[in-house]
């Protein structure tokens, strides 16, 4: 027993099988990578969906079947060829190619349980924000002080899934596109003005070098941060609502008398 | 043939795919898998894959044009035509492959003086 999916291709409805599905999914989806900035990439795809729908269609027919398997997935694929074929001859193994194959991949928040001190919440966020995990264990401590950053861990622990796959520690390491790249390029763009400084031309490259770190990497790097602290932020404004109605239950229990002590 | 050479060849039959396809062209409209089959007829194509882009860059140039037709199974199917555009590219292109295999014929010949 395999399970299917439906799938909609060229206007056609298809039966296809999990494992199936999956390899077609995968081949589109890097087809559109190698396709990316490709004029009239849309369109290509549009033909290709519909030529799959065209062989399977032939395949379904040939052998009175009903449902598209992985071998007739992998026969269409075969018959296409791989993605790296729609590359034209001008475009092959560029490095542009090599670049839009990998891509950035952004890193997701998870609990690090291989990292833990208590829940691995700390590691998960350093990893995601790029930096040691003692930073923000030292934060958490200095905020646990004042008794909002044990009540903010606590929520963060509930909320935040634990990496459990190794596909989700990929996905919480990530590639090294953060602080570490941002440093790497820095020092890179340093060594290079260093080495060039006597020729006038170098003062000029160093600052194109330097615009593009700024333009490429930088925003990339802030919007991972502000995303992250945007977590922060929503968790912080849990934690003061929070707070602020247990005050006020306290208030009315104990009475206002009472009220300026709770601090 | 080693590695080498089989993707220089394979780059080759890339660069000369235009022409062919305004050649198979020439015989009448035809749709798409028709010139993927003319072309892996004679060896000028392995897979299909590189022709889509091709005829998607032709038909934005005007060399191209294309008309959907119902097929009788299966989704529909584009037909391809050359427009008086793509006969004049096909005549330039033509004239460049000619040349360019005299050019790299003559390099095999014993020098003349």
């Amino acid at each position: 027993m395999v399970e299917t999916r439906n799938i909609s291709l060229g206007g056609l409805l298809f039966h296809v099988e999990l494992p199936a599905y999956t390899q077609l999914k995968d081949y589109l989806s890097d087809l559109r990578q190698v396709l990316r900035g490709t004029e009239g990439k849309e369109e290509v795809l549009q033909e290709v969906e519909y030529r799959f729908a065209e062989l399977f269609t032939t395949f379904m027919e040939g052998s009175h079947r009903a449902v598209v398997t992985l071998k007739d997935v992998e026969k269409a694929c075969a018959q296409l060829g791989a993605p790296s074929e729609f590359r034209g001859p001008e475009e092959q193994d560029g490095p542009s190619a090599k670049k839009s194959a990998q891509g950035p991949k952004k890193r997701r928040l998870f609990r690090d349980p291989d990292n833990r001190v208590i829940s691995g919440l700390s590691a998960g966020i350093a990893h995601r924000i790029g930096i040691e995990p003692i930073v923000i264990r030292a934060l958490f401590i200095v905020l646990g002080i004042g008794r909002i950053g044990i009540i903010l861990y606590l929520i963060l622990w509930i909320f935040l899934p634990k990496a459990k796959s190794a596909s989700d520690r990929v996905a919480m390491k990530g590639d090294p596109v953060t602080l570490d790249a941002i440093k790497e390029t820095v020092e890179d763009q340093l060594l290079k003005a260093k080495a060039e400084f006597d020729n006038p031309k170098s003062m000029q490259r160093f600052r194109a070098g330097w615009s593009r770190f700024i333009s490429n990497q930088l925003p990339q790097f802030l919007k991972g941060l502000v995303r992250t602290l945007g977590w922060f932020a929503v968790a912080l404004a849990v934690v003061l609502f929070l707070a602020l109605g247990g005050l006020l239950i306290s208030a009315i229990v104990t009475g206002v008398w009472n009220f300026r002590f709770v601090f | 043939m080693t590695k080498e050479t089989a993707a220089s060849t394979a780059q080759m039959r890339k660069g000369v795919l235009e022409l062919c396809i305004l050649r198979v062209l020439r015989q009448g409209e035809a749709y798409t898998s028709d010139i993927v089959a003319a072309l892996q007829a004679v060896d000028l194509l392995v897979v299909e894959g590189t022709v889509y882009p091709l005829l998607t860059r032709m038909k934005n140039a005007e060399t191209l044009t294309y008309r959907w037709a119902e097929s009788p199974s299966g989704p529909p199917r584009k037909y391809y035509s050359m427009t008086p555009q793509g006969e004049n590219v096909l005549e330039e292109l033509e004239a460049a492959w000619d040349q360019f295999v005299d050019s790299v014929n003559s390099l095999s010949q014993p020098n003349q003086d």
